[in-house]
């Protein structure tokens, strides 16, 4: 089976930690980024099925990763969810226009978030017993 | 930059919904509202600030918990037990979410800005202080028997 690989680019340990939870009961793999530099060159290393993308950061922020992104052929269309406490019209139509999938304002319900994942991967719940580890 | 006979908006309503929002939403924690006293300074807490900075709007958004309250509130965020650099990034990411909401107000305000990386210190309760001018307002909550102290200053 090949599990749905998401990649989560985010500065806050916090926000990484909290995708690892949500998506622990999930058959899916997550690879994690601190900044948009660090997230160009996962994606272009692991090839996500989906990102997970914060707008301030560090080093390079998400709108500049985006960007870049969509200049590459190989990695332009990959499927992007914005998640982040920017919610300034201005940021929402900028991505929307980069062609960002959905958009998901922090602090954000577990249900919500997986509600708008599912609507982009197939995301197929571990058995009961199979989910001590992280995925 | 603003002041507080310009500020459109009540900076302690806009406080409440703040935390209560990420209260409910995030930590699925409540919250009431409490007096502050002198003792609740001896307490060592974690402090994480954010500020807000655009044209028109200078604030700094002080969060101040018990080092109880956070280890609670980073285990409800990631799902198990969290060490030192996760319990401070975690208060950081509670300040840093708060600070959002505030910036939202503010934004529909008319007074937008950018938010800044969260900072993160430990030590006695302290009180933000403003210069002639400046807007705050101090708040304080019970989450079950922990204190949770919420500032925000608008500076002229």
């Amino acid at each position: 089976m090949t599990l749905p690989k998401i990649l989560s680019v985010d500065d806050s340990r916090t926000i990484r930690l909290m995708l690892k939870r949500v998506f622990r009961p999930f058959h899916c793999e997550l690879f994690e980024a601190a900044d948009g530099m660090e997230g160009l060159k996962a994606v272009i290393t692991h090839q996500p099925d989906l990102i997970m993308l914060d707008y301030n950061m560090p080093v390079m922020d998400g709108v500049t990763m985006l960007r870049k992104m969509r200049e590459l052929d190989n990695i332009k269309r990959t499927p992007v969810i914005m998640l982040t406490a920017e919610d300034s019209n201005e940021i929402i139509s900028t991505v929307a226009r980069l062609g960002v999938r959905d958009y998901i304002i922090k602090p954000f319900e577990d249900e919500n978030l997986l509600s708008k994942v599912s609507r982009i991967i197939n995301l197929e719940r571990k058995p009961e017993t199979d989910q001590p580890e992280a995925v | 930059m603003t002041t507080s006979a310009q500020l459109p908006i009540s900076l302690k309503d806009t406080a409440e919904r703040a935390l209560k929002e990420i209260f409910s939403k995030q930590l699925k924690l409540s919250l009431e509202p409490a007096e502050s006293s002198d003792e609740t300074h001896d307490f060592k807490t974690f402090h994480a600030s954010v500020s807000i900075t655009g044209d028109r709007v200078k604030a700094s958004v002080l969060l101040q918990i018990s080092e109880n309250f956070a280890a609670k509130a980073t285990r409800i965020l990631i799902g198990c037990e969290g060490q030192g650099e996760e319990i401070e990034d975690a208060t950081g990411e509670l300040c840093n979410m708060i600070s959002g909401r505030i910036k939202s107000e503010l934004t529909a305000a008319g007074f937008p800005g950018v938010l800044g990386t969260p900072i993160i210190t430990f030590g006695s309760r302290i009180d933000l202080r403003g210069a002639t001018g400046s807007d705050l307002c101090r708040t304080e909550w019970t989450c079950g028997t922990d204190r949770i102290n919420l500032q925000i200053l608008i500076q002229p």
